[in-house]
């Protein structure tokens, strides 16, 4: 178990010089901003003492003494600019670094790992619980170091000046403090509700503005519009509750700031009287007392942070926690795509989805896959590259258990067309290559070809070129999926899986890329899942998969003489077609 | 430094014509506005109060040596800092009211907005982006007033009262620090603009990295069956490390801001130190308003230094008042007619006469289509997948109009009807119910007034009352996520009684596809046999024993109308539809069978 701060903070090392130089900035700010005071009491007492002998002050002292204290702010600022860049930059590091783990690690979980999160489940650990880890390994840390370093130096400076007034400025101070202890969870509520509630809306809205159709056809523009207000005005409320908490604890901050200013004047103000301190002290304390108002306030979010990290953290060493997929063994001889399978049953979360499976496929040959949808057969062939592991001694390919294989050599010896046309924004071009980034023009050329793309190129602004998806242009389906093709087909690999790889494109284009493929898969072993009779027609043997087992297995012909399922899909087709050529 | 000016300038223009748009949602509510500008006043005064009354209890008090005169004058301050903790309440108060009286205007306007668009717009927009318009958009409006001007307005106050009375007070210090300001807020809108390119860098560079993971997440399958994990790995490291120089360039601008703000600020109290120290020993200053000078400044710079924060959060707000207004402008759907009539009940005869319909230009979806139906008369569309069936629904109903012919309904053209009162005789029964989170009542009642034995009577009457009555909680049993707790046909069930609830007079029903069991099936179309009694219904068909008791049936193919009659009529023909009929329950018959 991973120790959930040693989850960020083991990148730190290759940082440590740049965290030491951050800490002493820090420490030289501090330092020179409590200084600064000091120069200013001593001018203005220096006047003040010039004024009561009745002489006139000499300028030069005074021009010594501020030019002292614009010294130590610059020097100040230049510091505090020092530490802010150091160690927000480390934080920024240490958070690029978990950035480019985490997605690594992401990117090499088991699918039955991934099946089970949403995507946008992943994708808020990896940025939101992210930036809520540097937060507080940044700014946070940043802050209560500050803090800690600030408020015994002030309070030390203030007490060694004049320890009567430092002992009733403390009070006020006291107050802020415990002002936000009492206030913070309330002021946390609050803005809670308002944010429920806000969420509540955005909820409500999306639900409206989706089923806009019923609201129409209902006429019930005026309900939702009823339900719209109430939940506005009650939105409307909470927010005015939130002003409320807000306006208590912002007055009360600035009351107790004033409180502050009264406890200097009035016994400061007296000593002065007294001839024990001058007004220089005075300016001096105005000055302290803003300096420390900070660090009480700071104290209240920058534990929020802490928290927020804390849990940021926990959600991302879960991810980080879970077995990535498993290699295979070493390095074993080229594929030639002999493929058996034996007595599989396979499922997933304890639903069985294939059972008894026994199934040989000769290098070389195409087998055809049918069964309608939910009978197992996308999950069979996502079985031989190991997106789901199978139990092992079920599938082998040349002989060998797939989990023999080394797993990125098993996935290069496969090239395959998944059910979903998923491709990447990026120029077409780029997403052909994506399984072969040195295929050459000519063999784009003959991918795109075989998956009968070219006409559609053609149509598009800049060919090849053209970027498509959300940065681009948007493909239709059956451009997607023929795109998807044309990117398996570019794979020269001794195994084609293609999964209903041509569902949503029309009979003349599958039958012109039916043509094609047969060619090319004459030296390929080739798994063809279909809907549609036609794309298994003239494989070499053919399964019909009902509820995860084999039903009916043989050629064409021999199924359709055998008269079960299959022949029933097949005549089915046909009166499809009829109709489709039909003209009214 | 030009270029930010020449920002500033550019989208000013069309910033005055928004700001113009926004003053009329403040309009209502200007007694508001009024109390709030007072308030504004007094609190700014009220802040200045404290610094005069603390130079005057040093001058009178301390140097002058009278603990009395500086215990009054601290009595003085107290009073001031009470009075200013209550109205810098009250004004918190007062600026939340109104902007969130203002966002509530907006938002609901919006959104009856939105419900008024046409269908096409629906179509055209993303869901998320009308969700953004009415969350997100409206919360950076109300941020415009609740820290935006209210903040602006004051802190301005604040700066001309302080440069008032440093000129009553002592001219040449005043000039010291006068000199100071185009200085300071030429320094802030500069740097301002130079954080705000850093900042849109960064978020450029985020959003890019964040889309990268996305699809890479999504993707994850095709990545590894074609193995370029590594390849990803690259792509991601790219666009990290990418976010990370985009993130120092804007940590080094926020860490250099404060430091250059303090230089500014350090300079000019020591300017005042220097003046001041020369001109107490002139004796023309008095230790009174020295004091009063310091503290002032402390006030002085506070409103300077995050102008150009406050300039970020109106010109965020200026942008999402761009875009409302942006929805607000695009058109309702076409105002009824003024003569358009409201008929309280329908005979219920349908016609449709020459009808061309096409969503999109140039790609009709119904061709010259021409019908009647007769009051009472139960009519079944069939066709194959795009032949046109569900575009005659949303033609009746209005949800789009035709291009060319006419529809109509008891002999007048539908768009001679108000549309909402044509649409509250006309029930549609969808394919896939859309079942809104709320309970089975409203769910069915619809926002209309139902009583709860009219509720049961139509629930009986079409079966629905059994699984309905042992839900936990019967009627007001939650319906969640689109009803994902019911099976296909409890939700085909569910719509029937809502359309019953709403006793239509013509009755347009999707039938489900998807296939029930047996007993469902038996329920169902019981069910429909008592919906259908006594209205004109016009059904998509996808059930055998509904086409079958239809009394007559229209086959729809590639938008035209092709073949009608009665079942055993068309299956004569040997047609269309006799092959539809083999295609599609062939099966059905001999499993039946």
């Amino acid at each position: 178990m991973l120790d959930r701060w040693r989850l960020i903070l083991r990148y730190l090392p290759p940082y440590r010089r740049i965290v030491v130089w951050g800490f002493v900035s820090l420490t030289a700010s501090v330092a020179m901003i409590a200084a600064t005071p000091l120069c200013i009491r001593v001018a203005l007492n220096y006047v003040e003492a010039v004024a009561k002998a009745g002489s006139r002050p000499d300028l030069q002292t005074v021009a010594f003494w501020a030019g002292a204290a614009v010294v130590l702010t610059v020097l100040g600022g230049l510091s505090g600019f020092f530490k802010r860049y150091l160690l927000m930059g480390v934080s920024r590091r240490l958070e690029t670094d978990l950035r480019r783990d985490l997605f690594h690690h992401i990117q090499h979980l088991p699918r039955s790992y991934l099946d089970g999160v949403r995507t946008g489940d992943l994708l808020s650990r990896a940025t939101a619980d992210v930036e809520a880890a540097r937060l507080a390994a940044g700014p946070a840390m940043m802050y209560l170091a500050d803090a800690a370093l600030r408020t015994p130096v002030v309070l030390g400076l203030m007490f060694f000046l004049n320890v009567e007034i430092a002992t009733f400025a403390l009070l006020p101070l006291g107050g802020i403090f415990v002002t936000l202890l009492f206030m913070a969870p309330r002021l946390k509520e609050a803005s809670r509700v308002v944010q429920d509630q806000l969420a509540e809306i955005s909820a409500r809205a999306q639900e409206s503005f989706s089923g806009a159709r019923v609201v129409k056809t209902f006429a019930m523009e005026h309900r939702e519009q009823r339900d719209i207000d109430a939940r506005s005005i009650d939105y409307l409320h909470a927010n005015r509750r939130l002003a409320r908490v807000r306006g208590v604890v912002w007055a009360s901050i600035g009351f107790l700031t004033s409180c502050g200013v009264l406890v200097i004047f009035l016994v400061g103000g007296r000593q002065a009287i007294a001839g024990d301190a001058g007004i220089g002290d005075l300016v001096a304390f105005l000055a302290y007392q803003f300096m420390l108002t900070w660090p009480m306030m700071a104290l209240g979010f920058v534990l929020g942070m802490i928290q927020r990290g804390a849990a940021g953290l926990d959600r991302i060493r879960e991810v980080m926690e879970q077995p990535l997929e498993v290699e295979g063994d070493a390095d074993v001889p080229a594929v030639r795509g002999e493929i058996e399978i034996k007595g599989l049953t396979f499922g997933y979360n304890g639903d069985r989805v294939l059972s008894g499976i026994d199934l040989k496929v000769s290098a070389g040959s195409t087998l055809g896959i049918v069964g309608a949808t939910g009978s197992g057969k996308s999950t069979l062939v996502s079985l031989l590259p190991r997106l789901y592991d199978p139990p092992p001694g079920t599938v082998f390919i040349d002989g060998r258990d797939v989990h023999e294989w080394p797993l990125a050599q098993l996935r290069a010896a496969i090239a395959a067309v998944p059910q979903e046309a998923f491709l990447y924004s990026r120029s077409v071009r780029r997403n052909i290559t994506f399984g072969r980034q040195d295929a050459t023009d000519d063999e784009i050329e003959a991918a795109v070809l075989r998956a009968h793309l070219t006409p559609d190129l053609g149509q598009l602004s800049e060919g090849l070129e053209t970027v498509v998806g959300e940065r681009g242009v948007t493909l239709s389906g059956g451009q997607k999926q023929r795109t998807s093709l044309a990117r398996a087909l570019a794979v020269d690999a001794p195994i084609l899986i293609l999964d209903d790889p041509l569902s949503a494109v029309d009979t003349e284009t599958e039958a012109a890329i039916l043509g094609h493929l047969k060619e090319f898969g004459a030296q390929r072993t080739v798994l063809i899942v279909a809907h549609r009779i036609s794309a298994v027609r003239d494989a070499d043997h053919i399964v019909l998969l009902d509820e995860g087992r084999i039903a009916e297995a043989g050629t064409h012909a021999e199924l359709v003489e055998l008269g079960g399922a299959y022949a029933r899909m097949a005549r089915a087709q046909e009166l499809e077609e009829e109709i489709e050529r039909l003209e009214p | 430094m030009n270029g930010a000016w020449r920002n500033v300038e550019e989208s000013g223009r069309a910033s005055w014509r928004t700001t113009g748009r926004l003053l009329r949602y403040v309009a209502p509510h200007r007694w508001l506005l009024t109390g709030l500008v007072t308030l504004l006043v007094v609190y700014s005064l009220s802040t200045l109060a404290g610094p005069w009354v603390v130079g005057k209890a040093v001058g009178e008090g301390v140097i002058d040596g009278s603990v009395e005169k500086l215990g009054f004058w601290m009595l003085v301050f107290m009073g001031a800092a009470l009075l200013r903790t209550i109205l810098s309440y009250c004004q918190m108060q007062l600026t939340t009211l109104m902007g969130q009286r203002v966002i509530y205007d907006v938002r609901t306007r919006l959104f009856r907005h939105i419900h008024r668009l046409p269908m096409s717009a629906f179509n055209k927009t993303p869901i998320g982006t009308l969700v953004t318009r009415v969350t997100s958009d409206v919360e950076a409006l109300a941020e415009l007033f609740s820290s935006g001007v209210a903040a602006v307005c004051q802190d301005l106050l604040t700066l001309v009262i302080v440069v008032v009375i440093l000129f009553l007070v002592d001219v040449p210090l005043a000039v010291v620090v006068l000199a100071a300001v185009p200085l300071i807020v030429g320094f802030s809108l500069w740097f301002g603009g130079r954080m705000r390119k850093a900042f849109r860098a960064e978020r450029g560079r985020l959003s890019e990295l964040n889309g990268y993971q996305h699809e890479a997440f999504t993707g994850i399958t095709v990545t590894r069956l074609f193995g370029r994990e590594a390849h990803m790995q690259a792509g991601f490291e790219k666009r990290n490390l990418a976010l990370r120089a985009a993130r120092f360039k804007m940590i080094f601008n926020f860490s250099l801001f404060w430091p250059m703000v303090e230089l500014l600020s350090a300079l000019v109290t020591a300017g005042v130190v220097l003046v001041g120290a020369q001109r107490i020993g002139l004796v023309a200053l008095g230790w009174d308003d020295f004091i009063f000078f310091w503290m002032l400044l402390m006030h002085f710079f506070e409103p300077l230094r995050d102008l150009s924060d406050k300039f970020n959060v109106l010109q965020a707000a200026l942008a999402a008042a761009e875009r409302i207004f942006g929805v607000l402008d695009t058109e309702e759907e076409e105002v009824d007619r003024p003569d358009a009539v409201a008929p309280k009940r329908l005979r219920g005869e349908i016609e449709l006469r020459n009808v061309s319909f096409s969503y999109v230009p140039g790609e009709p979806v119904l061709r010259d289509v021409s019908f009647e139906v007769a009051p009472g008369e139960t009519v079944a569309i069939v066709g194959p997948t795009g032949a046109g069936k569900t575009s005659i629904i949303s033609l009746l109903s209005r949800l789009w109009d035709v291009d060319e012919g006419s529809v109509r309904i008891d002999g007048r053209d539908v768009r001679d009807y108000e549309r909402r009162a044509l649409r509250r005789r006309i029930s549609v029964v969808l394919q896939d119910p859309f079942l809104f989170d709320g309970t089975i009542r409203q769910n069915l009642a619809l926002g209309r007034e139902i009583g709860d034995e009219e509720l049961r009577r139509a629930a009986r009457t079409v079966h629905a009352d059994g699984f309905i009555e042992r839900l936990d909680g019967a009627y007001d049993a939650t319906v969640a996520e689109r009803g994902a707790n019911f099976s296909v046909g409890q939700k085909q069930l569910l719509s029937f009684a809502r359309a019953l609830v709403h006793d239509p007079d013509v009755l347009i029903l999707d039938e489900a596809t998807s296939s029930v069991d047996t007993e469902t099936e038996r329920l169902i179309q019981d069910a429909l046999d008592r919906l259908l009694e006594g209205r004109t219904a016009l059904v998509i068909a996808h059930r055998l024993s509904t086409i079958r008791r239809a009394d007559r049936i229209l086959v729809m193919h590639h938008g035209r109308l092709c073949e009608q009659g009665t079942h055993n009529e068309l299956l004569a023909q040997g047609g269309l539809y006799a092959r539809l009929h083999a295609l599609s329950f062939g099966a059905q018959e001999r499993r039946v069978g």
